[in-house]
Formats: C-alpha cells, sequence, structure tokens
C-alpha cells in the first residue's frame, strides 16, 4: 500500500497550536458521530431485524452463534466442521448400490 | 496526479544487504515467521493423548460403515465426530494463549460484558442458557432413537428397500440438526466469568514490544512508536468491541468495518493527536498479518470437495476477477487501476482478506483498500438475507444452493450463516467452495504484484528486466507464499487428520490467526486514523466502483451458478450423490 503524504497527514493531526474553537468545534463533532453510532448499534439495526424478511436469519444466526462477520475460514469453526465433514465424505463415502 | 505516475518506477531500484533488517517487508517476515515458529514448537508437541490410536479407531470405523450402507450411519457420523474433538487447542498451553489473547466477548445489551462479567452475571446467564440446553439435549436423544430405528429399520433388510434407506437418512439428518442445536447451546450454558482487561493490557504491551523491535531496527524511535501504539491499540479493542455486539454480529459488521470508522471518527473530528503519528504503520501491520495469513493457505484443500470444487471455486473466480478487472479498464473507465483490482479481487474472492491482500500486492491507497472493505460490507449483508431466501423460494437443490452462496457471498462469515440457514448439507457445501476461494487469494497476491512491477509500474514501451522486477517486487509476498508453501507441504507430509490436529487445531487456529486477527486490526485502526474523510469522498464521484461492483458480482452469480449446474449435475453428479 501507499504511504500517505506527509501533508495528507499533517491535515488531520492536531498540532499545539489549534485554535481552541477548532478544537471545541472538533469535540462537538466527535459526540456527534459518536450518537450516530449508538443511535444505529442500538437503535436503527435492532429494529430493521424485526422485518419479517430478516429476522429468522437473524434468529438462527444468535441460536447457532454464528460469527457472520468473520473474514477468513479459520476464523470460524463452522468452517472447521464443514471440511472435516467433507473430507471424510469424499474419504469414506457411502456404499454405492448398483442400479 | 495521475494515478499511473505515482506508480511509476524508474529503472534505479536496488537493493542491499541491509535491507533484510533496514525495510519494512523484511520485517514484517521476520515478524511473521517468529511467530508460526513459536506455534509449532508450542502445538506440534502436544497432541490430545492416544491421537495416533483414536485416529486409527474412528478411520476403521468410517471404512466399516462407508462399506454398509448407501447413507451415512449414526456410526459414520459418531466416527468423525470423534475425530473432530482431537485438537492441540484443547491443550493447557492451548488454553493459556486463547485467555491471554482473547479479544472482547460477546454482548448484548451492556457494553461492559465484552470486557468484564463476574461470578453473578456469569451464573445467571448460564442458568438462563441451562434450559434451552436441557431442551436441546432432549431433542437430541429423541432423533437420535428415531434416527437409530429408522436405520435398523433399513438394515432389517439389508439396505435394499429404497424408502427405508430414504426414511433412515432423513431420520439421520434430523438427529444431525438437532445435535447442532444441542452444541450451540452447551457453548452458551458454559458461560464462565472474566476480567478481559488485565490480559488486554499485558497483551497490548506485549505486541508494542514486538513490532518496537522492528521500528528500532528500521531507524525510528521506539519509545516514541510505544506510546502511539497504545491509542492504535485502543481503537482495536474498541473495534473488537463493537464487532462483537449480537446485532453487528447479525449483520456482519465485522472488526475491519468499525476499525476504520472508529479511526475515521477521530482523525476527522477532533484530528489524530501528533503523539499517535509513530504508530500510525498501516502496511507494518498488514504486511506482518498477511505473512501470517500465509500459514492459513493450505494447498491442500482445494480438493475437499474434488473436482467440482476446483472449477467452482478456482476456474469461476479468476475469469470473473479478470473480466471485471477489464471491464472496469474499457468500459467502465475505473481511474484507479489499483481501486480496480481491489474491488475486483474483494468481489470475486473473499472480500475483506482478498481486498487485504491484493491491495498490499499492488500497493493500493489506503482509501482505496477502504472503499472496497466498506462495498464489500454493504452487499454481504444483503446477500446473506436475500440468497439463502432465494433458494428456497424456487426450491433449488442444496448442493447447488451451497455452491452458489459459497461462490459470490463475500464474507466468509456471512457464507457460513447464509449455508447454514439453508440446511447443513448446504453449509458443508457452501463452507467447503468459500475456503478453496480463500485458499487462491495466495496465488492471487502473488500474480497481481508480478503483473503490477512487470506491466503496471513502468513507462509506456520501456522493457522491464527480472531483476528490476526482482527489485520492486513487495518481498513480504515472498514470505506470505513461502509460509503457505511450508504449511501446505507440513499439512500434507502429517497426513490429513494429523494436520487437524496440530496445524488446522495447533498453530494455525491456536496461535498465528489469532495473532493475525489483531494485526489487520491494528491496520484498519492506522488507516482510519491516517485518513481524510474528503479525499474517500473523491473515489465515489460518479458512482464508478458501484457499478463496477455490481456488474461484477452479476457476471460472478450467473457464472458460478452455471458451473456449479455442469461440474456437481451433469459431470460429476457421483460426486453429489456422495454429499
Amino acid at each position: 500500500m501507499q504511504h500517505s503524504h506527509s501533508a495528507d497527514i499533517a491535515k488531520n493531526t492536531v498540532t499545539s497550536g489549534d485554535e481552541p474553537q477548532n478544537m471545541l468545534r472538533g469535540v462537538v463533532r466527535l459526540l456527534l458521530c459518536v450518537l450516530v453510532i449508538l443511535l444505529f448499534m442500538f437503535g436503527v439495526a435492532p429494529l430493521m431485524e424485526r422485518a419479517p424478511f430478516i429476522r429468522p436469519i437473524v434468529q438462527f444466526i444468535e441460536e447457532r452463534d454464528i460469527d457472520a462477520g468473520a473474514l477468513y475460514y479459520t476464523d470460524i469453526e463452522e468452517f472447521s466442521e464443514a471440511a472435516i465433514h467433507m473430507e471424510n465424505t469424499m474419504d469414506y463415502p457411502p456404499l454405492d448400490r448398483p442400479e | 496526479m495521475a494515478d499511473n505516475e505515482s506508480q511509476v518506477v524508474t529503472d534505479s531500484g536496488r537493493g542491499s544487504i541491509s535491507d533484510l533488517w533496514k525495510k519494512e517487508d523484511y520485517w514484517a517476515i521476520w515478524l511473521g515467521f517468529i511467530l508460526l515458529v513459536v506455534g509449532m514448537i508450542l502445538y506440534f508437541p502436544n497432541a490430545p493423548e492416544g491421537t495416533d490410536k483414536k485416529i486409527a479407531e474412528a478411520n476403521a470405523s468410517l471404512e466399516a460403515e462407508s462399506a454398509k450402507a448407501p447413507f451415512k450411519t449414526i456410526a459414520w457420523y459418531k466416527a468423525v465426530d470423534a475425530k473432530k474433538k482431537l485438537k492441540a487447542t484443547s491443550s493447557p498451553v492451548g488454553k493459556a494463549i486463547k485467555k491471554f489473547t482473547s479479544k472482547p466477548h460477546k454482548w448484548s445489551s451492556n457494553p461492559f460484558n465484552a470486557l468484564f462479567m463476574g461470578e453473578e452475571a456469569a451464573k445467571a446467564k448460564q442458568a438462563k442458557a441451562q434450559t434451552k440446553y436441557d431442551a436441546a439435549k432432549k431433542s437430541e436423544a429423541d432423533a437420535l432413537t428415531a434416527a437409530k430405528t429408522a436405520e435398523d429399520s433399513a438394515a432389517a433388510k439389508n439396505f435394499e428397500d429404497e424408502s427405508l434407506n430414504t426414511a433412515a437418512a432423513k431420520a439421520i439428518g434430523d438427529w444431525r440438526t438437532a445435535h447442532s442445536k444441542t452444541s450451540s447451546a452447551k457453548k452458551k450454558a458454559g458461560a464462565k466469568p472474566y476480567n478481559q482487561l488485565v490480559y488486554l493490557i499485558g497483551l497490548m504491551i506485549a505486541l508494542a514490544i514486538f513490532f518496537g523491535i522492528g521500528m528500532l531496527a528500521m531507524g525510528h524511535s521506539m519509545p516514541k512508536f510505544m506510546i502511539g501504539f497504545l491509542f492504535v491499540f485502543l481503537i482495536s479493542v474498541l473495534a473488537f468491541a463493537a464487532a462483537s455486539n449480537s446485532t453487528m454480529k447479525h449483520y456482519g459488521i465485522g472488526y475491519a468495518a468499525w476499525a476504520i470508522i472508529f479511526g475515521l471518527v477521530i482523525s476527522n473530528t477532533i484530528g489524530t493527536p501528533k503523539w499517535v503519528m509513530p504508530a500510525v504503520q498501516t502496511e507494518y501491520y498488514i504486511k506482518t498479518g498477511l505473512v501470517l495469513l500465509g500459514a492459513e493457505i493450505l494447498f491442500g484443500k482445494i480438493l475437499s470437495i474434488g473436482i467440482p470444487g476446483i472449477f467452482v471455486a478456482w476456474v469461476v473466480t479468476p475469469t470473473v476477477l479478470i473480466t471485471t478487472y477489464l471491464f472496469g479498464q474499457k468500459i467502465i473507465k475505473i481511474p484507479s487501476k489499483t481501486l480496480n483490482i481491489t474491488i475486483s479481487s474483494d468481489m470475486s474472492v473473499c472480500g475483506v482478506s482478498a481486498a487485504i491482500a491484493t491491495a498490499a500486492a499492488c500497493r493500493a491507497k489506503k482509501e482505496e483498500l477502504t472503499l472496497a472493505v466498506g462495498l464489500s460490507l454493504v452487499f454481504t449483508s444483503v446477500m446473506m438475507i436475500v440468497m439463502p431466501a432465494f433458494i428456497k423460494a424456487v426450491g433449488m437443490p442444496h448442493v447447488l444452493g451451497g455452491a452458489w452462496m459459497g461462490g459470490t457471498i463475500d464474507a466468509t462469515g456471512a457464507v457460513a450463516a447464509a449455508g447454514a440457514f439453508l440446511s447443513d448439507k448446504a453449509l458443508y457445501v457452501a463452507a467447503t467452495i468459500k475456503m478453496i476461494q480463500n485458499v487462491l487469494i495466495g496465488v492471487i497476491a502473488f500474480c497481481v504484484a508480478v503483473y503490477w512491477c512487470a506491466k503496471v509500474d513502468r513507462v509506456e514501451g520501456q522493457r522491464v528486466s527480472w531483476m528490476e522486477i526482482w527489485y520492486r517486487f513487495p518481498k513480504f509476498v515472498i514470505g506470505f507464499i513461502a509460509a503457505s508453501i511450508i504449511f501446505s507441504l507440513i499439512y500434507q507430509s502429517m497426513g490429513k487428520d494429523v494436520a487437524y490436529v496440530l496445524v488446522d487445531h495447533g498453530a494455525i487456529r491456536g496461535l498465528s490467526k489469532i495473532f493475525r486477527g489483531w494485526f489487520f486490526c491494528l491496520a484498519f485502526a492506522s488507516i482510519g486514523l491516517a485518513t481524510n474523510f474528503r479525499e474517500l469522498k473523491e473515489y465515489f464521484k460518479g458512482g464508478k466502483p458501484f457499478i463496477l461492483y455490481i456488474c461484477g458480482q452479476t457476471f460472478n452469480l450467473i457464472l458460478t451458478l452455471t458451473m456449479a449446474y455442469i461440474m456437481f449435475y451433469l459431470v460429476f453428479p457421483e460426486i453429489t450423490a456422495k454429499i
């Protein structure tokens, strides 16, 4: 990945010479962002889950405790179970009856 | 500034022996390999007692049962269950590592539960879950009784009666579903008190020193790095805590998204404090994480579901990737090639992990990786809900539906959720296809790195020598590929069953993947902390990334379904019949 240019980083960093009003504005924006995040996490998202087309899969994920946000196959136990099941299915398949 | 100009490297690239201890790419390799070697030392001698004997007994049972009936019998499943229980991570050292490195715990309404749960609360949680666990155990016992009766009836007719065989297979399937529910209920009923804060402080100090040594060798101030690291680590902990919220888990909004969001919020409101910047080292954390990820890319896994799996995951995926990239270049005319390939990879392969590997290999900008991650997240949540519903509605066979979802839903976790929601059969196929796609990341990262060095990062008409390609090549990719090759060879030499115990559920799940998760989170936190939202907005202009994603994913959906149907139902129906 490309390293950020120092000018770009400087725009986002706080130096000791910043005006107090800038800091206050920044704090207000921060609090607003935190509020939006909390509203989403505790308000909007739980409400959306009650929609009839979303509720069944949500209940299922909760019951089975599946981590739907997992990034890679090693992060999730279901993949380990699936892999061992498949490998043993391929190695020890059920009897093939002649027709 | 034209994107191509910023990526052009002149002919004067040279390396020296001091690069080995002065360059970030090499430090990523040394640090990554230190952890991989530690994992092997800790876990390889720690197989559970009697592992070889238990594996042999289970395999003998599987051999006998597979020769008995035209369906998987109860004893067949119990033999696989016996193998599943053998894990090096269940050793005392495995449990200690898990405790010390654990991320914030799952929580619902009380965020403090992410880090702390007292004795009283744990007992209350246990009591609440115990009722459901007892009910699940009873259901499983009843289902097992019914399955035994059905299997005995089929056996009485020497497994020659089709209807009795079908009834037995169904009853056994119902028992397995009940068994899965019992396992989940058991985990919840096993709630214990914890105080993760102490361990997190210890982990923070350990990681600060771990990365700080490399920073010192590369000529940076170790104390300044360590001080800044406190903040970056704190953002990462908050990201894991947010991702552990039960509602966020339902939607699949993982730590990567939260780390970027929290970092962006800080950097675009109060501004990232200057003292934090020495620890905002996106590339350093990502490259080290990728070397660890290399060990999880086990080439033997691609045969898990036979040739159909290879075609769906390794033929369709690169086809979609290359086609989408060319479409993005020639038709949509995405200005940035690195953005194009990162989105194409993220959409066609396996979401965030593919985006990380590709972005690092082609040296994409952090804003481009952020955009790819964001797009993947939105569409993954939608597909996770819509696809199983569609498959059920049209009556698609679950092997086909599972393969379709595994090959198209980006996020690995979402594939598990969608697959399991449909059925265990769909889960097994979906998860296996996605796992095979995960393994493809190694090849893609290498090919992208070579292509970018040889073709993209050069002046038009300039011929690039092999030495020049070597100088430009992102060296951490060598560590990434080497880790993959070494672990794949170790896996093959041990044999699948022992490797499951010592590698899968030992060195990998017991150490390397834990730290890989932490390092990626640190990287995404760093991305957020160093990103100006105004710069990020520029990439959305014209909606080209959305158009690219939608067109590419549409093509992916059509091609994957077509290939899965051809492979599983026309060319290899005998493999489908076994599943």
